[in-house]
């Protein structure tokens, strides 16, 4: 019983992790339609 | 329930800006980003008398409404665009009684715009010291403005200046400069255009698109309308320029007197020495090496109580929660996750200590001034100087901190470069390595092992700036090189901004770095703790046949090291075994590698695990160091070797490990090309070098 | 021939006269690098670039490149 309950938790804590590293390192960067590049550089390449 | 004053806090850099703020808000404060850019937000919350409140926003410092980096140039997207729900109800300009006439400038603009205006005349306290005397009513009468006199070093004008803010509606909204008479043809025929456009407002949106980016302009369209050639509006912006200073000049005249016998000037005496050509540089470097020092010294008695904490947590949480998988993964994968991540907060927040200090007393601009030529030639810029000395914390706010480097390609290459700084991270790994196989001995009253250590910082440096110089030949940006820096009055530094900025920048290490190891480093304890095959699950039996007449403990620590050897990470490290063992490692190096993604000084403890030294005795450095020294081949030749330790040194000088920089670079360039190039590009020296040197060595 | 900052001297002091105008940023019009406004040179780095300059009041570094943009009409003080 105990096993199971501690499984499920490592399950979802990991879960939360791995969904959190994706979103990081795999989502699109969010287009800024703000700012259209000038003269000087503003970031966006 | 009374609504929120929307407050706008305007002013040039170094007038105190931020002081006035802290004493506005206190610590109701929180620092954001505005959406798409990465320009920090700042905005706080300020009770005025009788229950109101005011929201209040710290905008970037400016000379102008002229914007020519991105985050002057939030502050005319804000001014220009009422619907913003942070426009304000009144702008609180802050100027700095030295520099009244330069700040007056911005005032003047802002007037324009038909905002409800005060005028701050921040750091009253040196009016005397100066000699500078101000008639308040009459420059209150000509700038149709009230004004405050601060001091945020006395604590003195605030309550006035709520005051003021609470009456917004009493101020004057009359302009200060007819813009017409900058060009009256062109302004006639842009009113009859735009009949219901305010003629400012409209020359702002014109001339943004001259100066830098496009400002939204939901509200007009100018497409219709022909406007005049680029250097035409430049140098009618350069006649508005000289016919707000006219005004300004003649406002002056009359209500400000500066009798420069009373004034006694220390930055002068100070400027000599400091910026001298061969003393500057001596003194700077004698400060650099005091802080290394001391950071060094201070931070390891914080951090030793820190290690020792977090290590009796872990215990107390396996002993106190009942045995399981989830207590394991608390202990182990979330605790000692956070533990990495405290341990260096004592360092990071002493180097800030310094760095805020140097800042606020104005000296960081000398030494701008002084490096600048230097930088120059590796592509670098003066203002580059902070980046590169934070890198020796911890790269991440660092490469945060060249957002105010103008300059597009000077400031990639700074985020570029500034991994190859000999960082925190690093240190727990050189210093296992070097106790490990640098001999013992002394060269110039210096042990071998010291100079060992103080060389990879050099090396650490040499090769940013190196790298530098390749890049800057090879990238074929295009970029304006403008570069500007303001030589503020040497000030006693005030420690209130000191310790608010060490608090902001210790929270961003935190958060942003440490999310992103306790992520990897719960993946890494699901990787190190679970593996395919009958060798990782009968671990237990296996290992207890193998060895019948050891204790439990011993029994136990075999057992983490089976497991750990017959895990996914096993399988990964034993999977890449053939690929370093040219570097001279084997498959054991190879997990504490793969875990290093996490966190670099990780690889300790890995270690540790590895070679069943039990969690206890890991605080031990010699029984690791020990075990390690143990460690052999198949065929018996030792593993760490003086080759293969100096080989495991470079790697982790110039591998990109941290994922965290990673994210952090891809956040302030916007794209993933750049942390891939520097992934990539980083990883390969660090191969290549480890490799040669280990073969050359060995 | 022309005088521009870049000439000047540690110590030395000018008054502007011209300013090319297309290349120099506005950002240093707006700090006060005006017609007619004085300039004295503080101190230099090696190579003399950056100046440390105080116009008009104003304490600023520029580097070299910008400076040669500057028309002074040198002030003879002595």
């Amino acid at each position: 019983m105990n096993n199971t309950f501690q499984t499920i938790l490592v399950i979802i804590t990991v879960g939360f992790a791995v969904l959190f590293l994706v979103k990081k390192f795999l989502w699109k960067p969010r287009k800024n339609s703000n700012n259209s590049c000038g003269k000087d550089d503003c970031g966006c390449h | 329930m009374s609504k929120q004053i929307n407050v706008a806090l305007i002013g040039n850099p170094n007038t105190g800006k931020t002081s006035v703020f802290n004493a506005l808000t206190g610590l109701n404060q929180k620092v954001g980003n505005y959406p798409g850019i990465t320009v920090e937000k700042k905005e706080g919350l300020c009770k005025l008398p009788r229950g109101v409140k005011a929201h209040i926003i710290d905008l970037p410092g400016t000379y102008s409404l002229n914007a020519s980096s991105i985050d002057e140039n939030v502050v005319i997207e804000l001014l220009l665009n009422k619907n913003d729900k942070d426009f304000p109800d009144v702008a609180v300009l802050i100027s700095d009684v030295e520099n009244l006439k330069r700040n007056l400038l911005l005032f003047t603009q802002i007037k324009d715009l038909k905002i409800p205006t005060i005028l701050v005349i921040n750091m009253a306290d040196r009016m005397n010291r100066k000699g500078i005397s101000i008639n308040i009513p009459l420059l209150e009468q000509r700038l149709n403005t009230i004004i405050a006199l601060v001091s945020t070093r006395k604590n003195e004008g605030i309550q006035y200046l709520k005051d003021l803010i609470k009456n917004y509606k009493e101020l004057s909204l009359k302009p200060c400069l007819d813009t017409s008479t900058i060009d009256v043809e062109y302004f006639k025929n842009l009113n009859n255009a735009f009949p219901n456009q305010d003629l400012f407002k409209l020359w702002l949106v014109i001339t943004q698109d001259v100066n830098f980016g496009n400002v939204e302009r939901q509200e007009i369209d100018l497409s219709q309308f022909k406007t005049k050639s680029h250097s035409e509006l430049k140098r009618l912006q350069q006649k508005e320029t000289i016919k707000r200073y006219q005004f300004i000049n003649a406002v002056l005249k009359e209500g400000q007197t500066i009798d420069t016998s009373k004034a006694t000037g220390f930055r002068a005496k100070f400027d000599r020495i400091l910026t001298h050509k061969v003393w500057g540089y001596v003194i700077f470097f004698i400060i650099l090496l005091t802080i290394f020092q001391a950071i060094y010294d201070w931070a390891s008695v914080p951090m030793d109580f820190i290690d020792a904490s977090f290590a009796s947590l872990s215990d107390w949480i396996k002993n106190t929660f009942s045995s399981g998988v989830f207590t394991d993964l608390l202990a182990e994968g979330i605790v000692a996750g956070i533990g990495g991540i405290v341990i260096f907060i004592p360092q990071i927040a002493f180097l800030f200590l310094f760095i805020s200090v140097l800042e606020e007393s104005g000296y960081m601009s000398r030494v701008v001034f002084l490096m600048d030529r230097v930088m120059r030639r590796f592509g670098l810029s003066g203002k580059s100087v902070v980046p590169l000395i934070s890198g020796t914390a911890c790269a991440i706010p660092a490469i945060m901190a060249t957002r105010n480097i103008e300059n597009w390609k000077e400031r990639l290459i700074t985020i570029l470069v500034t991994p190859f700084i000999t960082c925190s991270a690093r240190l727990p790994v050189y210093l296992i390595i070097i106790a490990l196989v640098i001999p013992e001995g002394r060269l110039l009253g210096l042990s071998y092992q010291a100079l060992t250590l103080m060389l990879l910082y050099l090396i650490g440096f040499g090769m940013s700036v190196f790298s530098a110089y390749i890049l800057n030949k090879v990238l074929k940006t295009k970029s304006k090189s403008f570069f500007v820096i303001e030589m503020p009055s040497y000030k006693i530094p005030l420690l209130k901004n000191v310790a608010i900025t060490v608090v902001e920048k210790t929270k961003t290490f935190v958060f942003e770095a440490g999310r992103i190891i306790l992520a990897i480093s719960v993946v890494l304890w699901v990787l190190a703790s679970y593996g395919p095959g009958k060798s990782f699950t009968n671990a237990e039996t296996i290992v207890r046949s193998e060895n019948p007449s050891l204790n439990t403990i011993e029994l136990e620590d075999k057992i983490a090291a089976h497991k750990l050897e017959y895990s996914y990470i096993g399988i990964i490290g034993k999977g890449i075994e053939p690929v370093i063992k040219p570097l001279g490692y084997d498959w054991k190096i190879g997990i504490a590698l793969v875990t290093s993604f996490a966190a670099r000084e990780v690889f300790v403890g890995t270690l540790a695990t590895i070679y069943s030294v039990g969690s206890a005795d890991a605080e031990q450095d010699d029984t690791i160091k020990n075990q390690m020294a143990a460690e052999v081949y198949p065929n018996g030749n030792k593993i760490f070797t003086l080759a293969s330790g100096i080989s495991l040194l470079l790697f982790y000088a110039f591998a990109m490990q941290c994922m965290s920089t990673l994210a952090i670079v891809k956040r302030e360039t916007n794209t993933w090309k750049w942390p891939m190039i520097q992934l990539f590009g980083m990883s390969s020296i660090a191969y290549i070098v480890a490799l040669i040197t280990f073969q050359l060595l060995k | 021939m022309v005088f521009t900052i870049a000439d000047l001297k540690k110590g030395e002091r000018g008054v502007i006269t011209n300013i090319s105008s297309d290349n120099i940023p506005l950002k240093l019009l707006e700090m006060g690098c005006l017609p007619g406004n004085t300039v004295e040179l503080i101190q230099v780095a090696p190579f003399a670039d950056p100046m440390y300059l105080d116009i008009n009041g104003c304490h600023l570094a520029i580097r070299k490149e910008t400076a040669a943009l500057i028309v002074i009409e040198k002030e003879l003080n002595e």
